[in-house]
Formats: C-alpha cells, sequence, structure tokens
C-alpha cells in the first residue's frame, strides 16, 4: 500500500529538493510547485517503483499528497472487488 | 551484412527567421523559467509563409552539392522525409525536389511518411535500397517544416516546433558513418497523441508523448546497444530526437548516462526528422568513433541504430 512517506519521497526525487517534506497533505503542488513535466516525472515514479497506473483522464486531479493517497486506496479496492 | 554505404556529411538548411520564445512566454502567459529550463528553447526556426518542404530541402541540398564537387552528378536516389509536403501530397514532394535541383531522369525519388523517428527509418530506408539496386550514392533529407499547421494559440506548440532542413549524404565505400543493427516500434494505440486535425492543426498530448519518450527511448536504446553486442560504455554519445530539453535529459538519466545525452536545438526549436542530423551537421561528433542514434514521436513511432566511424575506404 503507497504510504504518505513513499508520496513525499517520489515528490523528493522529481524536484531534487526536500522541500515536499514540509508540504501539507492537502497542499495544491500544481499551483506553482510542479509544473507538467514535473508532474508527469512523478507520476512516473508512482508507476515504476509502486505499481500505481494513472489513467490520463485522472492525472490533474492528483494535485495534493492527500489526493494521491485517497486515490491509490481506491485503485487497490477496485482491485481487490 | 553489413552495408557498405556509408554516411559522408550531414548539411543543414536553417530558415534565418525566429520566433523570440522569451517575448512570447508573456503573451501565452508562460513563465520563462519554465521555457530555458523545460522545454530548453529560447528561439524556433521560422520559414518564410511563402516556403515550403521542398524549398527547404532544395537550400540543404544545393549546400551540400557546393560542399561536395561531382556529388550531384553521382546521386541517383532522393528519400525525402516528411508529413508537411508541398501543395496537398500529391505529387510526391521529391519529385518537385527533384524538378527543382534539375538532377536527370535516371534518380529515384520518393517521400517517407514519418515524423520524429523519420530520419533513423530513412536511413535504413536508403542504404537497404542503395544495396538492393546497385546505387553508389544517394541523399537522405528530412524537411517537415511545421508551422503551417501550428495553431497560433497552442503555447504547447507554438513554443517548441521550429522549421529546419537537412540532408545526409550517402556513398558506397567511402570513409563516414557505418550503420549497424536497427531496431525499430509502433504503438498505433497511441496515435492520437501528436496528429494534425480536421482543421489542419496540430494537437499534441504533452504529458502522454513524455510518458511515452520516459518509458519507450532508454528500453529501445538498450535493446539496441545489446543487439549490437555493445554496452553504454562503448559509445561515445547518444543522439536522441531533441523533442525537448526536459525529454532529452530524463532520457540521458534514465540510460545513466546524463553526459553522453546532449541537447543543443536551444535556438531552433524541435525540427521533428531533423533534430538529430542537425547534431550531426554542427560538428559535435566529429571526433566520436561511435555513436547511438534514437529518433522518437508521431505514431507513436521509434527506431535507432549505433553508428560507427569508418576511418578508410573499406
Amino acid at each position: 500500500m503507497l504510504t504518505e512517506s513513499d508520496v513525499r519521497a517520489a515528490l523528493r526525487l522529481t524536484l531534487d529538493s526536500a522541500a515536499p517534506d514540509a508540504w501539507d497533505p492537502d497542499f495544491d503542488f500544481l499551483d506553482g510547485a510542479l509544473d507538467s513535466l514535473d508532474h508527469a516525472t512523478f507520476l512516473l515514479n508512482l508507476e515504476e517503483v509502486h505499481g500505481l497506473k494513472v489513467p490520463e483522464e485522472d492525472v490533474v486531479s492528483l494535485k495534493s499528497i492527500r489526493a494521491v493517497l485517497e486515490y491509490a486506496e481506491r485503485a487497490a479496492a477496485d482491485e481487490g472487488t | 551484412m553489413t552495408s557498405r554505404v556509408r554516411i559522408v556529411d550531414c548539411v543543414a538548411h536553417v530558415p534565418a527567421g525566429r520566433l523570440d520564445l522569451l517575448e512570447m512566454a508573456e503573451r501565452f502567459d508562460t513563465d520563462a523559467k519554465f521555457l530555458r529550463q523545460k522545454t530548453g528553447y529560447t528561439a524556433v526556426a521560422r520559414m518564410d509563409a511563402s516556403e515550403t518542404a521542398s524549398g527547404l530541402a532544395e537550400a540543404a541540398v544545393r549546400r551540400a552539392f557546393e560542399a561536395h564537387p561531382g556529388l550531384v552528378g553521382r546521386v541517383k536516389l532522393l528519400v525525402l522525409i516528411t508529413q508537411n509536403p508541398d501543395g496537398y501530397g500529391l505529387p510526391h514532394a521529391s519529385a518537385i525536389l527533384h524538378g527543382r535541383l534539375g538532377l536527370g531522369d535516371d534518380v529515384a525519388a520518393f517521400d517517407v511518411s514519418l515524423g520524429c523517428s523519420g530520419w533513423v527509418y530513412g536511413l535504413s530506408i536508403a542504404t537497404s535500397f542503395m544495396d538492393a539496386n546497385h546505387i553508389d550514392s544517394g541523399l537522405l533529407i528530412t524537411a517537415d517544416p511545421y508551422s503551417p499547421v501550428l495553431d497560433p494559440d497552442d503555447r504547447n506548440t507554438q513554443l517548441l516546433f521550429g522549421d529546419a532542413a537537412a540532408v545526409t549524404v550517402l556513398e558506397r565505400g567511402a570513409p563516414g558513418w557505418s550503420a549497424g543493427r536497427f531496431l525499430f516500434g509502433t504503438d498505433g494505440t497511441a496515435w492520437r497523441s501528436l496528429m494534425v486535425d480536421e482543421e489542419r492543426r496540430l494537437r499534441m498530448n504533452g504529458h502522454g508523448i513524455f510518458v511515452f519518450s520516459a518509458k519507450r527511448v532508454p528500453a529501445c536504446i538498450a535493446e539496441t546497444l545489446s543487439a549490437n553486442g555493445i554496452a553504454m560504455v562503448d559509445v561515445d554519445r547518444v543522439l536522441v530526437h531533441q523533442g525537448s530539453r526536459y525529454i532529452v535529459e530524463t532520457i540521458g538519466k534514465r540510460l545513466g548516462a546524463p553526459d553522453k545525452t546532449p541537447f543543443v536545438a536551444n535556438d531552433v526549436g524541435n525540427t521533428v526528422s531533423s533534430s538529430i542530423p542537425l547534431i550531426l551537421s554542427s560538428g559535435l561528433c566529429d571526433g566520436d568513433g561511435r555513436i547511438v542514434v534514437c529518433g522518437f514521436g508521431v505514431g507513436l513511432s521509434w527506431a535507432a541504430t549505433v553508428l560507427t566511424r569508418i576511418d578508410d575506404q573499406q
């Protein structure tokens, strides 16, 4: 199961910065902190390291740490049903 | 069997016109820092509105003829890579080019409809055609001007694509670059990712293209090295299609070879199938002995091979 620590690690790797450690889980990182290419790299990392596949229509909704965790939880639940 | 057809030179023609992207950034409400650091382009080349693919190609070929005396009489093949040919694509732009150059009627000329993978595909096609038909001298030309199909209000494409042409001079048994085994691939399920729509405007799914590039290209290059019996340590440089600085740097990192994977298209833009021969024409690889080349994009399509420098007339 994807954890908050995993998401922050992927963000740190993407930005090559520790700044994401200080972000509130509801912080909208698409509002200036990550551009579209950073965001794509972040999601690619989640897919390759944690197996979280995100269809293109869902990409823009994953704009905070909490949104990513809730999405991963739903994806895991759907997989289990 | 390895072909004795070699790349003896690459000659570029980049139109003088430039769209200054740092000026355009304000109009498109785009951060200039994003342009410099991510797309990597500070300007993109723009041909005159009246210019055509065959016109760009002609300028490049005439430069090649000036640089290689006697070539004009030896050339028996024109392969033109374009998806934006003159007029409506009939006749083929390579025939128009043939006429503009005043070449003889014993010259084969045909177009190949491919985008950013086109130069690598074209190298295999031209080399094979020359071997099969005992042709000693041929020209592989890339001229795919995107400016006529760009939406003036679409920053994703306006600030990315540039117009240019390049000619790759191929001669049998001459010193130059020799191609090894090629690898090709296609993912036609994603053809909508980069397409011209019903209004003749280019549409690009930037996210999809980036993910495709980051995942597919490093794997393709690794397979190509393996198919040629070599490893990354054996190549001096990795020339990938110059889709954007971020894509090139991402590929370099994922290959574990960032220092071998240059981005050098900052003042011309993404010139589609011309981006790799433009690097070769710049002299950047003149001291190299072996390089790997990979083109990728429209289709989605990709192709790669290894080029080894042969210094004598084998």
